[in-house]
């Protein structure tokens, strides 16, 4: 037992850095890659905007500075990972960039027990794992503004929706947006809301409560999943 | 349209409540933690260079001090060389032919005995029989048995200038053999053939005069001329007495002369025992039995089995600006949980090619300026090997 702490403490034949300095690089890659991905979330405007991509810009700075680390400049390991990698990806289409990140971090933390870098591997283990909690616990990439999307049509042209459902938003929900531009119909229009319900659980209540206004023909509530590549 | 209560507001669970509080606060108190241990990580950072050193051992040569006929190894029988032999300092590795001295010293033995016993006879002689017997006491041949009409003053003036002549002549003795050590040490010395020659004359000139004064003593101690018999003869009783020391000072000194004869001999002999300079192994032979070897001629080489010094190399490029005293720590590659403190014993004074062991890249020319570090005695290791010199950055500079 005592050998095996001595690990930590006096370094093995392999060791390349103390492990504070470790610690360091690795918790400083961890903060960059999520000011990377708050910038990716904050900017990015396209429909195709996925969750897992944005965790996976706080993973990949962890595992690459992981990587790096057990490299110690050798050009010998840094072409057996690139070979082990390319073998990887060729025989795996990995759809989900969530999945890519794992496999890289398998790869690592093989080759950093392949090599004898014991230490490096089981504290860059600890370090991506607890931030693979922290990304799942916190929904980390989830642009949660808002939960749910109402569509409404209404057979009255002579109010303004507005004026009919803004006490139900209100009741129902903490905040609401219109997404897109009111459509007339012949029989009416029709117009969609953008909503983040303060019960998600309690929307067929607020369906209800619209279909009970008179001049409310149909309404459809969607609440809505996160978000994934397609 | 029918009214609402807007009073009647729907309420947010507690578990959606939480939901989103930590969907929108935990990333920014996650990376307020990671800032906060980056900045405790940084603050004991221990900001060092670690650069690779070579540890060095250098080899002694071992030299003759003495020029001699090689008996053998004293610590291998035969003639085999003992290479590798392991040996401590100061122990005998060579023997060299000292039959010479050793007779040497067994003449001038048989030499002090006799001054001894004829010493003592001639004191019994004194005081025994009286004046008339210091006839057969006297030592020197300028006394003869036919002549009783000295006084006994002057025949102790006699015995004791003969005694004092005996003594001047080996200590005339003594400088010839020590101008002959002379002469033989200068030709077999490296000097030039002009210089030679002119020492080698002056040697020679000296050796003659030394040569003339002895033959000079021995003819007036043979010829009888007292030279001090006269002022001895008005001397009182006491003054006897003081003869009388004085015949045994003359005597004392002699034997005391003739054991620093000894002495040196024996000295002289115990120098053609070579020792080892240094604790370590034999690495080469450099004759062999029966060999002639002149003094100062190397006859062997010891490497030491430990490191003394290991020699790193600060970059000229690099932030380490080496300096004598500057703290460093050692970590021997092959064992990391063998560590040591100690300091940069001193600096080479100019920029120096780095030895392709101590590169980071074999191929790739790197240069820099050498130190040397002590080996401290707790940091026990093999010559050649290499260790890893780490220089805090924090305090390169003095």
């Amino acid at each position: 037992m005592d050998s095996f702490l001595d690990l930590f403490s006096g370094g093995t034949m392999t060791q390349t850095m103390p492990v504070a300095t470790m610690l360091l690089s690795l918790m400083m890659a961890c903060a960059l890659g999520q000011v990377i991905g708050w910038i990716y979330m904050w900017t990015h405007v396209s429909p195709s905007y996925s969750k897992s991509f944005a965790a996976s810009l706080v993973t990949l700075p962890v595992i690459v500075a992981l990587m790096m680390i057990l490299m110690a400049g050798s050009t010998a390991i840094a072409f057996g990972l690139l070979a082990v990698f390319a073998v990887v990806r060729f025989r795996n289409v990995l759809k989900d960039t969530r999945d890519t990140t794992f496999i890289l971090w398998a790869i690592v933390e093989g080759m950093g027990t392949g090599t004898g870098h014991y230490i490096e591997a089981i504290c860059g283990l600890l370090v991506v794992a607890g931030l693979m909690g922290y990304l799942w616990v916190s929904d980390f990439g989830g642009r949660s503004r808002y939960d749910a999307v109402l569509s409404i049509d209404v057979d009255s042209t002579s109010i303004t929706i507005e004026e009919l459902l803004t006490p139900l938003l209100q009741r129902h929900a903490a905040r609401w947006k219109r997404s897109g531009d009111q459509h007339l119909t012949q029989s009416g229009s029709s117009v969609a809301y953008k909503l983040l319900l303060r019960d998600p659980s309690r929307s067929d209540e607020l369906r209800n409560e619209l279909l009970e206004q008179s001049e409310v023909q149909q309404v459809s509530l969607f609440v809505n999943s996160p978000q994934s590549e397609s | 349209m029918s009214e609402v209560n807007p009073k009647s507001t729907v309420s947010t669970p507690l578990k959606f409540r939480w939901q989103r509080t930590c969907t929108q606060f935990l990333p920014f108190v996650f990376f307020a933690f990671l800032c906060g241990s980056c900045l405790l990580l940084w603050q004991f950072q221990n900001r060092s260079v670690v650069r690779i050193g070579e540890v060095e051992a250098l080899s002694s040569d071992v030299a003759s001090p003495s020029a001699g006929i090689v008996t053998g190894w004293a610590t291998k029988s035969g003639e085999s060389m003992p290479i590798f032999t392991s040996v401590t300092k100061g122990q005998v590795i060579i023997e060299l032919d000292d039959s010479d001295l050793v007779e040497d010293i067994q003449r001038i033995q048989r030499q002090l005995n006799g001054i001894g016993s004829s010493t003592q006879s001639k004191l019994a002689s004194l005081q025994g029989d009286g004046p008339e017997s210091s006839m057969v006491a006297a030592s020197g041949p300028n006394v003869s048995e036919a002549d009783t009409s000295e006084s006994p003053w002057e025949k102790l003036a006699a015995c004791t200038k003969s005694a004092t002549q005996e003594i001047t002549i080996e200590q005339l003795k003594l400088n010839l053999r020590k101008t002959d050590s002379q002469i033989r040490a200068l030709q077999i010395s490296d000097l030039s053939t002009d210089d030679k020659s002119k020492q080698l004359a002056s040697l020679n000139n000296q050796r003659r005069e030394q040569i003339a004064e002895i033959e000079a003593i021995r003819i007036e101690l043979f010829s009888g001329e007292a030279v001090s018999a006269s002022d001895l003869a008005s001397e009182n009783i006491a003054t006897f007495n003081e003869a009388e020391r004085m015949l045994f000072q003359s005597s004392v000194q002699r034997s005391e002369m003739l054991e620093q004869q000894i002495d040196i001999l024996q000295k002289s002999a115990s120098r053609l025992d070579i020792r080892a300079p240094i604790t370590g192994q034999i690495e080469k032979s450099l004759v062999s039995q029966y060999d002639l070897v002149e003094a100062g001629s190397p006859v062997a080489t010891i490497a030491p089995t430990e490191g003394t010094v290991i020699v790193v190399y600060a970059r000229e490029t690099g932030p380490v600006r080496p300096f004598a005293g500057m703290p460093v720590v050692l970590t021997a590659r092959s064992n990391p949980l063998l560590r040591a403190e100690t300091i940069v014993s001193s600096v080479g004074p100019k920029i120096e090619s780095v030895p392709p062991r101590q590169r980071a890249n074999p191929r790739i020319e790197e240069w820099g300026r050498p130190m040397r570090i002590d080996v401290p005695d707790s940091f026990v290791i093999e010559p050649g090997a290499l260790v890893n010199v780490a220089f805090d950055l924090n305090r390169r500079s003095r």
